[in-house]
């Protein structure tokens, strides 16, 4: 209660105080029912995810009623904290002085405010009572009964992300396809968001820093967009190890590391090419070289990007066994740094030092038989 | 699809005494063979022979009469093998309907074929919709142990290795497993049931092999058990008599 009726008195302050802070009255309401939605929602639909341990007990109708309880008490809450907001606003508003244009303003908003209890109130109400929140189709309890006859949600959100991973990797030709759709599946399950996110982040860093440090330097530019492509491919590797880790011991899978190193490499591909589409376009445009040497550091950079294709492909292997050095890191980065400045024989460069690391780890690179 | 196992004696390394011993028997696609035996008689030591995974043993196995020790690769992948192991590993990280998708994916089976057996398998083994929703790593125990049966069935397999599968199953998914074991094999496909419930395997199982300290006790038809124990009324007292005898040897130490 003191809580609710503190933040009343902040509010109606707030709003009352400053004219431009009135907005912040209109938004406890809802934010209060929707919160008594997703705790209904929960409680009535999935009484086994429920905090309230007590719900798994109840029927469904018992956890009707609860819901209707539940609701009551929350805008009996919600009313105390909109009248003192109301009364605080009105007092503030009107000790300074009313004039008449800012009266009828005033109390149009605190109608506004104050109807929206009951509308939410009575619609959530009616919500509960037809059985807007039912149960779910098949509860996990073993004396489960069946209250709806077509698929579940999950049943079709399942089936979609199914659907499209599938789809997406439908061009390759088995065991690569079963490897792309199974990381793609991982990809959606685990982290869409944030791989899409990192993935515009990468593009939009590197044309990005190209403009404000690259004006003029072939071999800034090259580098922020070889940077780019590794962030891409390393982001990849911590997924993939998982996969591979699950690959060698599930025993449900019959497939070998060679195929999810292939579906890696294709996958890696592909998220590179807009990169490597955006990197000659911002080239050109911030160098004003001529095209002979334009081509050459682009023909650079794309043996560049093959290079950084090539150790990532290596450096998720090292790191499902003894874990990459900061030392190969260090030195690749060396090279890449050497390379990129040499625009002339810089691509044989980098390729060759990557081969030769490359060797060197050769020993912890052998996959484990399955 | 037939296995022959002919003197077959494993030991996990030299000096100590066989994890098997002297083993001979046989299995085949048109019937579900229940394995019993006390704990540490030898019965994932013959699972392991059995999966390929130990392949360093005395004696002679062979799978369609062909010699497993000519075969070249995975037994399982050749042989379509299923196989659900006692604490099966899953992907975490995907729900059992996903990994089921994949396996599927991996054995190119039809979308039609696929359908109709997740459909038999949730109605037999009582799956509720978290085979949709929750992820593996949420799942409890009986319900890893149902994806994992429905994983071995899946790809239509030859034969079918269910190691402990009643543990942590309930009744209901019990009764329905028997119906889903029985239902497969009566479409070739047939099982070896390792339990310790005994009831399961002699309401389902047509042949029974009984392992003791290493040692074949008994293995033939369970009504050729029940024939030669006539006073005894269940699989169960027949075990417990034959087990009883038994006890007098002393157990090697491993």
């Amino acid at each position: 209660m003191l809580p609710l009726f503190i933040a009343g008195c902040v509010l109606g302050m707030l709003g009352g105080k400053i004219p431009e802070a009135e907005f912040a009255l209109f938004f406890p309401i809802p934010g209060f029912y929707l919160y008594v939605v997703a705790r209904v929602f929960r409680f009535v639909r999935y009484p086994r995810e429920d905090t309230w341990a007590f719900v798994l007990l109840l029927t469904y109708p018992k956890r009707k009623q609860l819901a209707v309880h539940f609701l009551n008490g929350m805008s009996k809450d919600c009313i105390l904290l909109t009248i003192t907001a109301l009364v605080l606003f009105a007092s503030a508003r009107f000790s300074s002085g009313v004039q008449a244009p800012s009266v009828s303003s005033a109390l149009s908003t605190m109608l506004f405010i104050a109807l929206q209890i009951p509308i939410f109130h009575f619609v959530l109400r009616g919500g509960i009572a037809v059985g807007f929140f039912g149960p779910v189709r098949h509860d996990s309890r073993p004396f489960f009964v069946f209250t709806v006859g077509s698929a579940s949600f999950w049943e079709k959100v399942a089936s979609a992300r199914i659907a499209v991973a599938t789809a997406l990797g439908s061009w390759t030709s088995n065991p690569v396809r079963f490897h792309l759709t199974r990381i793609l599946l991982y990809i959606i399950r685990q982290d869409l968001f944030g791989f899409l996110l990192s993935y515009v982040f990468a593009l939009t860093l590197s044309v990005l820093f190209s403009i404000l440090l690259g004006k003029n330097n072939g071999a800034a530019i090259g580098l922020c967009f070889c940077a780019g492509i590794l962030f891409v491919c390393t982001r990849l590797t911590e997924l993939l190890r998982t996969a591979h880790t699950t690959l060698l011991t599930c025993e449900y899978y019959r497939a070998t590391g060679e195929g999810l190193n292939k579906a890696y490499s294709i996958l890696a591909s592909i998220l590179i090419v807009p990169l490597c589409v955006l990197y000659p376009l911002v080239y050109l445009w911030l160098t004003h070289g001529s095209v002979w040497y334009a081509l050459v550091t682009i023909i650079t950079f794309f043996v560049a990007a093959a290079t950084c294709l090539l150790y990532t492909v290596s450096s998720w292997k090292l790191l499902a066994s003894d874990g990459i050095t900061v030392g190969n890191f260090g030195t690749l980065i060396l090279c890449l740094l050497i390379g990129l400045s040499i625009p002339w024989y810089g691509g044989a460069f980098i390729l060759f030092s990557a081969v030769a690391i490359r060797f060197t780890m050769q020993r912890s690179l052998r996959l484990p038989k399955k | 699809m037939e296995f022959s196992i002919t003197d077959l004696s494993y030991s996990y390394a030299a000096g100590i005494p066989p994890s098997l011993d002297g083993i001979s028997t046989a299995m085949n696609s048109a019937e579900i063979t229940g394995l019993a035996g006390a704990n540490g008689s030898g019965k994932t030591t013959l699972i392991r022979i059995l999966l390929g995974q130990l392949v360093d043993f005395k004696g002679t196995y062979s799978i369609n009469k062909k010699t497993i020790s000519d075969v070249t690769g995975s037994v399982c992948a050749k042989y379509a093998i299923g196989y659900s192991p006692d604490t099966p590993i899953l992907d975490e990280v995907l729900t059992p309907h996903e990994i089921a998708s994949m396996v599927a994916l991996m054995h190119e089976t039809p979308k039609n074929v696929f359908d109709s057996d997740i459909a038999f398998f949730k109605e037999t083994l009582d799956i509720g919709d978290w085979w949709h929703r929750k992820t593996c790593q949420q799942l409890s125990h009986g319900m890893r142990k149902k994806v994992s049966i429905a994983l071995a069935y899946l790809a239509n397999p030859a034969f079918v290795i269910l190691d402990e599968p009643v543990n942590g199953l309930d009744p209901v998914a019990v009764a329905g497993l028997r119906r889903l074991v029985v239902a497969k094999k009566n479409s070739g496909i047939g099982a070896l049931v390792v339990s310790h419930i005994l009831d399961f395997i002699e309401k389902c199982a047509d042949t029974v092999v009984l392992l003791c300290y290493s040692k074949l006790i008994f293995s033939g038809s369970l009504s050729l058990l029940k024939s030669e124990h006539p006073s005894k009324a269940t699989l169960e007292e027949i075990y417990l008599s034959l087990f009883g005898l038994q006890s007098q040897i002393e157990p090697p130490v491993h």
